[in-house]
């Protein structure tokens, strides 16, 4: 398209001045258009549709029913019984635990690896590919894998530990295998980046700390990590945001269980919306509740990310 | 520096360190095959049971190298048409691709013109779009599924692609990126009588290659990995990608896990074998490109 245009300039020579100026104004619109229209129509389209349909009673095949402000009565336990906001709410818990647990975890581990890796120089490049490996794994394949090494008869992990631990079927063990395979499966991308992180720390920075007489953990704290500063904030978004969004481990690993103890909220909102009936109205509610909840949580971050990206400009 | 034999690099590497750097070096490479083995040894455990009998899986006195090696496990996975495993991967990568591609395009072409071009409602688009990046796409999730089903795309490869392309995200990464390469390049570019399609294209892009491979790696992985929106637009197993397809599969072979292990196995194969092909650019990709996000 855009290359057409570029030819009819080029005919069109005699007329220049004329068509110049008509393209230094369209042009710019035109290189925006395509990230504009897929913007619009799948980012800002789908948001005032979202709330839209939270607003009424809605299973996609019968004409929409206005419902006012009842969905999100049931999920705040003001309208009905309660056990619609009880389910949405101990899953937002769980979610929430999860989150709290497995961010850190996908910071620090990955930071520890990085240092091991970036230590251990004879063999960085072959342990940044290896421990890049789990990562590039579907989620389901991770699944599969650790629904076998921790099953209760023949699992490896029980074989190797000589425990016969119902490391799916039971609490807390489901939560713990649920971390345990979440970690396996995401240490690495963060890893890599912190290598790189690492990588970019100006080495007169560290050789002045350790004249000056700072030990190596001095020197971590005080130079590395402050230097680190974007790596970081990039990464705790990014892992909080995923961490949020956790619904195949959920889903694949545990289904949910033992009696719905591992239910998270991406699994709520999608059973409401696709398990069976359509309560499209319901689960957009549910959706907004919980996306104001994780936006609660990410929005410091961003504002510090934004702020970072003006210091730039300047 | 003049060549040094591995022998003479060891020697050196003791004579010029202290006793204490040396035991603290390798305890490190001592912690590093620790977590080694964990990486590896689950892998290991998922390729040894596949080539397992189901009974020797079961056994009590199970050991890691199978007695007796068989591949009718690969044989029943392969012909089992309900869990197409190789066209679900045919299928990942199409669409991951495919996407990457016009991502990228779309976004530079808009990072682009944010950053380097002028034009009435810049601020306000650029704002627009960064302050949606913060609204969690969890909202957006069943409208989205709403205006696909609309188009007529439920069932359709595009409905695994279209959406993602109005991510932000890249828009964001790449100006950013743009905004460091100086203005007298463009400036001279457009004396000597180039478009601005021509300087983003022949200029700025190549500029760009570093964040692009990024931004590539990013994309592709978020898209192959992406697990519910494949799961809510198909409806038929043919049309889906690995990993929305390989969800129920643990089911449909409940405690045979010989034939889940070379499922397991046969799924992340081809990923592996294109992340290996790749792994030069692709580390140093990230490397590059990364800290800039």
């Amino acid at each position: 398209m855009k290359e057409k245009g570029e030819k009819t300039v080029r005919a069109a020579k005699p007329l220049r001045n004329h068509g110049k100026t008509f393209l230094r104004t369209v042009q710019p619109y035109l290189f925006v258009a395509p990230f504009v229209f897929f913007f619009v129509l799948f980012g800002l389209v789908p948001l005032v549709m979202g709330v839209v349909i939270s607003f009424t009673k809605w299973d996609y095949a019968s004409p929409m029913e206005w419902y006012g402000l009842k969905n999100y009565g049931l999920l705040f336990g003001v309208v009905g019984s309660g056990q619609v906001a009880k389910d949405f709410w101990n899953a937002v818990l769980h979610t929430l635990l999860f989150a709290v647990i497995e961010t850190p975890l996908l910071i620090i581990v990955p930071l520890g690896v990085a240092l091991l890796v970036t230590k251990c120089r004879w063999v960085k490049k072959f342990s940044m590919g290896f421990f890049y490996f789990p990562t590039i794994l579907s989620i389901t394949t991770v699944c599969i894998l650790f629904n076998f090494l921790l099953d209760t008869n023949s699992g490896v992990i029980n074989h190797y530990l000589r425990t016969a631990i119902p490391w799916i079927t039971q609490m807390p063990y489901a939560w713990i295998s649920i971390f345990l395979l979440s970690t396996w499966w995401g240490v690495g991308g963060n890893m890599i980046l912190y290598v790189a992180g690492i990588a970019n720390v100006p080495q007169e920075l560290l050789e002045a700390a350790t004249l000056d007489g700072a030990n190596a953990v001095q020197r971590f704290f005080h130079i590395t990590l402050p230097c680190m500063k974007r790596t970081m904030l990039y990464t705790i978004i990014m892992t909080t945001i995923g961490s949020f969004n956790m619904l195949g481990q959920s889903q694949v690993l545990t289904a949910g269980g033992p009696n719905y103890m591992t239910r998270t909220a991406m699994m709520v909102i999608y059973d409401t919306a696709f398990g069976g009936i359509n309560n499209f109205g319901r689960a957009c509610a549910m959706s907004i509740v919980f996306g104001v909840i994780m936006f609660a949580f990410t929005f410091a971050g961003y504002r510090l990310q934004i702020a970072d990206d003006k210091e730039g400009i300047a | 520096m003049t060549k040094m034999k591995l022998k003479d690099k060891i020697v050196h590497y003791f004579k010029n360190h202290s006793k204490g750097s040396i035991v603290f070096t390798a305890v490190c490479y001592l912690l590093l095959i620790g977590c080694a083995l964990i990486v590896l040894v689950p892998s290991l455990w998922a390729v040894a049971t596949s080539v397992k009998y189901e009974t020797e899986v079961l056994d009590a006195n199970v050991t890691l190298f199978p007695h007796r090696v068989t591949f009718e496990n690969y044989a029943s996975i392969l012909a089992n048409r309900n869990v197409p495993i190789l066209l679900w991967f045919w299928n990942s990568i199409k669409i991951a691709v495919v996407y990457v591609v016009l991502y990228l395009l779309i976004a530079s072409l808009a990072a682009f013109a944010f950053s380097r071009l002028r034009f009435k409602g810049r601020e306000f688009l650029f704002w627009l779009g960064m302050s949606s990046m913060m609204i969690p796409g969890v909202i957006n999730m069943i409208p989205n599924y709403i205006i696909i089903d609309k188009l007529h795309l439920v069932d359709n490869m595009f409905s695994m692609i279209l959406p993602g392309l109005g991510g932000v995200f890249g828009v964001f990464m790449l100006r950013q990126f743009m905004r460091g390469i100086p203005l007298a390049y463009d400036e001279a570019a457009k004396i000597d009588g180039a478009s601005d399609f021509r300087i983003y294209f022949h200029i700025i892009l190549p500029l760009c290659l570093p964040v692009l491979v990024t931004l590539a790696i990013f994309s592709f992985q978020g898209n192959w990995n992406d697990y519910v929106w494949p799961l809510i637009v198909t409806n038929s197993a043919e049309t889906r990608t690995l990993t929305a397809g390989l969800a129920t599969f643990s089911g449909s072979y409940a405690h045979q896990y010989g034939k889940q292990m070379a499922g397991a196995v046969l799924s992340a194969l081809p990923i592996l074998i294109v992340f290996l092909a790749g792994q030069k650019y692709f580390i140093k990709g990230i490397s590059i490109g990364g800290i800039k996000g």
